[in-house]
């Protein structure tokens, strides 16, 4: 299958050439005629590196620039899906789970640099006076919020024989506690600040992205293969790529129609040297604890593509409850790198999924930078963190050359109380926690783009969702395709496997010649290499079929994969 | 090599005799055919489903487990042409009508009348007090009738409507009836199919005489509970199967094959009607017999 | 074969066997011996006494996994003689209103009580408002990307279709997003004056029990969303005539499941030294899947409406006893109005219940009031068609009735 692509390859390179010295040849009149054809010096192509591994770019450059040509947000998601039946088998990084030094890895694979902030600890002098009225006038209701909220969950539970663990106790308190800050707050701001009017607000949505990461050392198995060949021995130790999925669950996320304003200039951005400090976790994730999967690549920043949404995330709330699991021999110094990891992971996968319904995705470089907020909590403990996501090439070779980086600047946690008193009081409550707390909700998005500059990778003003096709059948066809990769239905066909015995007595030791060969190992075949469209087509009955029962090429629905 | 084998292995077997003796029964132990006993087919036993009933009485829908013809004591293979069929979920019928011995019957309102996949005739949801029960629906109840329940017999028979009960001698003759009590106390209750009715003929001494829907006549004793009226789905005898996959569906096998109409074998035999017959009394307790064993 | 003796031989050991399958079986006679043997003073023992002696274990006691179950007999800790008839959130009153009114002891109105009606009628939206409410229809029933696994869906014309599952948002989900969105939208409308004074709450559970005609009847339900406010609802202003409902020959604890084990509890999620404690409004989602008759039919609308009437129920009186004692069963001093929504999503029900009593027996002349209205439809059909989001017959009147029933006070 490889040799014969490769074949095909080489002729049409051939053919290319030669229909290229063709042509000169039978135009040499037209050279006479065109006098200002001519240059002083002479213009060449360029010629191509014909070596393996550059062969390998060059096609992946290639398909990523399909990827780009394609006009609507689902299509390239599912030309993304595309080689892959059973899915990529990705790294799962997800908000349940943060193992032990996991912030390197979390920096590699997003390509971020981390700012770590003081916590203030006395009212900084620049601030506005309104702003302190306003704080006055939230502290009173979000002290209440507090008291209620740990009231009621408190009374809820006595109503409970077997209460619930640890974990879930806290996820459904700081649920409780979230809502009602963000009611409170949005409340109180929302008279001064025009633009929370308009903040369309996520309940527990689903937050999801999809990226390759480069610089990766290799597995043992490949490392194996390629010094089994001559020609590839030297390439054994390349580093490869790894597919990454995020799948997160905040408990509250905050969305508008503009952008955020961006805190670092597109100069400061770009920073090989920066870039190259950087640390880059080699090992593969699973050394960590990270577990991996098959699963389809799938973005969602919480909907839906849509005509007029919000698009644009401003604020999002993590839970923290997670820590509760983790080992006391972490340390205090890594739960703190843990909530930075998660932050990192959490605000660069909700970003990325946002740019994906702009066109761009993990092999489509960003236009414009992306900003968001992102909130870590427990209900008591409060870490502030802001993401500026600038670049999303961290693929292939990307991962040395790119000279973007991605920015997240953070404080340790903090309390917003001490505590909650066995009266229901709340003790020692934190302004300048809730100051932190408001200015994320005061930070106006203002930053408004053009359709043309917003979307530079979609169709154009007629087409950009699969929905604005005119045809029926490529809408729903799409539509149904997109979500079903989304949805992480297990496919049709199960995962390839080799039972041990069939290694025992097929493959190690040929010991049932008599047998029909019917598996895939024993007719060389690769399931892996199995494609989406690779499936049986929908049957049409004859009474639908159009034109006429008897027409053979309606038989089967149409399907319209990029 | 082989003799020496041949000779350590009688060796051994000599040593240990009563080791030989072992295997030997087991040898014997497995060529042994089982004896099974099993149920005959057309004894009054089913064997399409079993259903789970609680310990007390409910109307929530009851789960039931498909035999496929098997009995279920000793998994035997006992009638052809069951098997498969969409799962159904089973209403407990509350089949003795218990009402008053002495005063005014006790009214009952008909809450719903629902279809019973385990049934032909449709099951209808009957309130009383703080009670809810299932009774079988007649061709014409609706839902809010009010149905009576006594065990008076008065001197003169009673008007009944559809869907009451009353002993048999407080039905005037001629009332077509259903639930049927075959005698009273007995849990054994006729005329449950979709459509049918029995009628009453004529009474004498303390018994009445009723036609069955298979057009037999029985003497029942005039205390037995019937319920007035005919049950319903009365096109259900009409209805057609349809189609092959719709038996399969209905939970029936492919037929055996076996009938064949003109050889005689199946012929049909016309005969008179045997005469009116006296319903016995219910058998008595069957008495526990012991089973001996003999090991030849 | 030829006929030889060879042929005619018999095996006298098969038939011994078939012999002895029939006469192996034997139902022993009453021959009078063991009477004969007793009056001589001669115990008379089975061969099962002597050969094959009872056995008696002794269960050890396993620490297993889990707690041990507690028996549910006489021996657990909640039994009480007098059997308890028990309503909880899967259930419904297969007598449906009539049966939650008698059961109440609450006449029904209507109408919603005047000063909301009037709200009602006197509210405008501007356009903008009404594309927002269009938009949170759109968010919370299709834009919303989770995808879990929807419960089976059965034609009723052809059972033994085995139809593909469907993926989606969930049911629980969908109401959820619904009702967050339109109360936020409410909320903006509101301004801050009247939102300061109302808590939200997911989640809550009432519990109460009460006694109706020598019957006891202990209710426990949850309500999907609490709204306290912290002033309580003014009483309806009027008087209001009507008679109960008959429901002979059915009692009113019809349909529901009698125990004895049971808890009289009374339970109100939030307790009365907060400062909003005082119920406003309880919106409760409908789940047809998990909510069902308990003979498995469908859930009528009649039904529907005595759900609500029963939720708004449980939470004034578990409020009542809350404040005035859990052992009173008396005409309130001061009347407890509690607003209810059902809605699964796409219909509404809307009531006001006003709580002037809590003694429900039939004798007493004080009655309860329920002020609702039939339910009313968000829109027709908000889907996928032809790859297209679709929201078909739009209706602002939930809205208006929603804001008007948040701003009562």
């Amino acid at each position: 299958m490889l040799t014969l692509r490769r074949g095909e390859q080489l002729r049409a390179r051939l053919n290319a050439a030669c229909r290229r010295y063709l042509s000169v040849k039978a135009e040499p009149k037209a050279v006479v005629v065109a006098d200002a054809e001519y240059t002083a010096e002479p213009e060449y192509p360029i010629i191509r590196d014909l070596s393996y591994k550059s062969r390998k770019q060059h096609t992946a450059s290639e398909w990523h620039e399909q990827i780009r040509q394609l006009p609507t947000v689902e299509e390239k998601m599912i030309k993304v899906n595309m080689p892959r039946y059973y899915g990529y088998k990705v790294v799962d990084l997800n908000d349940t789970k943060v193992p032990y030094n996991a912030l390197p890895l979390t920096q590699h694979y997003t390509r971020t640099v981390l700012e770590e902030l003081p916590t203030h600890q006395d009212k900084p002098d620049g601030t506005k006076d309104s702003l302190e009225a306003t704080l006055q006038m939230a502290r009173a209701d979000i002290i209440e919020a507090l008291e209620y909220a740990h009231d009621v969950y408190k009374h809820q539970l006595s109503l409970l024989e077997t209460p619930p663990d640890a974990v879930t106790r806290e996820q459904q308190l700081t649920q409780i506690i979230v809502e009602l800050v963000n009611r409170s707050a949005l409340q109180v701001l929302s008279a001064d600040y025009a633009h929370l009017n308009e903040v369309e607000i996520d309940y527990n949505p689903r937050h999801e992205a999809f990226w390759v990461v480069g610089g990766v050392d290799p597995p043992k198995n490949v490392v194996k293969s390629k010094e089994g060949r001559k020609w590839q021995k030297e390439d054994a130790h390349d580093s490869v790529d790894r597919p990454v999925q995020y799948t997160g669950e905040p408990y509250l996320a905050l969305r508008h129609r503009h952008q955020l304003p961006t805190w670092k200039s597109p100069e400061e951005s770009e920073n090989l040297t920066l870039a190259q400090q950087l640390p880059r976790f080699k090992l593969d994730a699973r050394s960590l604890g990270y577990s991996v999967k098959y699963q389809h690549a799938v973005n969602v920043p919480g909907y839906w593509p849509s005509a007029n949404a919000p698009n644009f995330g401003m604020l999002s709330f993590q839970s923290r409850a997670h820590l509760q699991l983790r080992p006391t021999a972490c340390g205090e110094r890594d739960n703190v790198e843990a909530l930075h990891a998660l932050a990192i992971q959490s605000s660069y996968a909700w970003l990325l999924a946002q740019a994906n319904y702009h066109g761009f995705n993990t092999f489509n470089e960003l236009t414009y930078p992306l900003n968001t907020q992102t909130v870590i909590t427990n209900g008591r403990e409060w870490s502030f963190y802001e993401y500026q996501l600038n670049t999303l090439l961290i693929n292939g070779q990307h991962v040395d050359t790119n000279a973007r980086v991605n920015f997240c600047r953070g404080t340790a946690p903090q309390p917003l109380y001490a505590e909650i008193s066995s009266e229901g009081k709340c003790v020692d409550f934190n302004d300048n926690t809730l100051r932190q707390l408001l200015e994320l909700y005061i930070r106006a998005p203002s930053i408004q783009r053009t359709a043309d500059e917003l979307l530079p990778y979609v169709g154009g003003a007629t087409l950009r969702r699969a929905a604005d096709y005119e045809n029926v059948e490529q809408r729903e066809f799409l539509e149904r395709t997109f979500k079903h990769l989304a949805s992480k239905r297990p496919r049709h066909l199960e995962l390839p496997e080799i039972y041990m015995w069939e290694k025992l007595y097929k493959i190690d030791n040929k010991t049932r010649p008599m047998e029909a060969r019917r598996r895939y190992f024993e007719r060389d075949i690769n399931p892996w290499r199995r494609t989406l469209d690779q499936h049986d087509k929908e049957y049409v009955s004859k009474a639908e079929r159009p034109g006429g029962r008897k027409n053979r090429e309606g038989r089967y629905k149409k399907t319209y994969y990029p | 090599m082989q003799s020496i084998t041949r000779l350590l292995s009688t060796c051994t077997l000599t040593l240990q005799p009563h080791h030989r003796g072992a295997l030997s029964v087991l040898q014997q132990l497995r060529t042994k055919t089982k004896v099974v006993e099993k149920p005959k087919p057309g004894a009054g036993q089913q064997f399409r489903r079993t259903v789970h009933f609680p310990n007390e009485y409910t109307v929530a829908p009851l789960k039931i487990t498909h035999l496929a013809g098997r009995d279920p004591v000793s998994g035997r293979m006992v009638a052809k042409g069951i098997g498969g069929g969409i799962k159904q979920q089973y209403r407990w019928i509350k089949w003795v009508r218990d009402g008053p011995s002495e005063g005014a019957p006790q009214e009952e309102i008909v809450v719903e009348l629902l279809n019973d996949g385990c049934r032909t005739a449709k099951v209808a949801l009957v309130a009383v007090g703080d009670e809810l029960k299932y009774i079988l629906a007649t061709e014409n109840m609706r839902e809010g009738d009010i149905l009576k329940t006594s065990r008076v017999i008065p001197r003169i028979p009673v008007r009944p409507n559809d869907g009451d009960a009353y002993p048999l001698g407080a039905l005037p003759v001629g009332t077509r009836i259903h639930c049927l009590e075959k005698n009273p106390g007995q849990p054994c209750h006729l005329i449950h199919a979709a459509g049918t009715f029995g009628t009453i003929l004529r009474k004498f001494d303390d018994k009445v005489v009723v036609q069955l829907p298979s057009k037999r006549e029985f003497a029942f004793d005039r205390t037995c509970m019937a319920t007035v009226g005919r049950l319903s789905n009365v096109e259900h005898n009409k209805e057609h199967v349809g189609s092959a996959q719709r038996m399969r569906e209905l939970g029936n096998r492919p037929r055996s094959g076996l009938w064949k109409r003109k050889e005689g074998k199946h012929g049909r035999k016309i005969r008179r009607l045997p005469p009116m017959t006296t319903i016995a009394p219910p058998p008595l307790p069957k008495e526990q017999e012991i089973k001996l064993t003999l090991n030849l | 074969m030829r006929l030889t003796n060879k042929l005619c031989a018999q095996h006298i050991g098969w038939h011994f066997k078939k012999h002895w399958q029939v006469q192996g079986r034997r139902v022993p006679r009453e021959t009078g011996a063991a009477a004969e043997l007793l009056k001589m003073g001669i115990r008379v023992k089975t061969p099962d006494e002597l050969l094959n002696k009872k056995q008696e274990f002794h269960p050890v006691d396993i620490v297993g996994i889990a707690p041990k179950a507690i028996a549910e007999d006489q021996t657990h800790p909640n039994w009480h003689k007098i059997a308890c008839h028990l309503f909880r959130d899967n259930n419904v009153l297969v007598g449906g209103l009539p049966q939650a009114q008698v059961l109440t002891n609450t006449i029904e109105i209507n109408t919603f009580p005047q000063q909301i009606e009037d709200a009602v009628s006197n509210s405008q939206y501007s356009k903008a408002v009404d594309r927002n409410v269009q938009n949170a229809i759109f968010s919370s029933h299709l834009l919303d990307a989770q995808q879990v696994k929807l419960p089976k869906v059965k034609l009723i014309e052809r059972p033994a279709f085995n139809l593909p599952r469907l993926y989606g948002i969930s049911h629980e989900r969908r109401n959820r997003l619904v009702i967050n969105k339109l109360l936020l939208e409410i909320e903006k409308l509101a301004g801050r004056s009247v939102t300061a004074r109302r808590k939200l709450m997911d989640n809550v559970t009432f519990q109460t029990s009460v006694s109706k005609d020598n019957d006891l009847v202990a209710i426990t339900l949850s309500g999907d969303k609490l709204i306290s406010s912290s002033r309580a609802l003014d009483p309806v202003k009027g008087k209001f005539n009507g008679e109960l409902p008959d429901l002979y020959p059915m009692k009113c604890v019809v349909s529901m499941k009698k125990q004895h084990i049971y808890t009289e509890n009374n339970f109100y999620p939030i307790r009365s030294e907060i400062n909003c404690s005082h119920p406003h409004t309880i919106v409760s989602f409908f789940d047809k899947t998990i909510v069902g008759n308990i003979h498995g039919s469908d859930v009528t609308k009649t039904q529907l409406y005595g759900r609500t009437l029963l939720k708004a129920f449980v939470a004034a009186a578990a409020r009542a006893k809350q404040i005035n004692g859990v052992t009173s069963c008396t005409d309130l001093q001061k009347p407890i109005v509690v607003q209810c929504v059902q809605t699964d999503g796409r219909e509404f029900h809307f009531g006001v219940f006003q709580l002037n009593t809590l003694n429900l027996n039939s004798s007493n002349t004080t009655k309860n009031y329920w002020f609702h209205r039939d339910s009313i439809e968000l829109f027709n059909d908000c889907s996928y068609k032809c790859g297209r989001p679709h929201l078909d017959g739009y209706n602002a009147e939930p809205f208006r009735i929603l804001n008007a029933f948040y701003h009562s006070s």
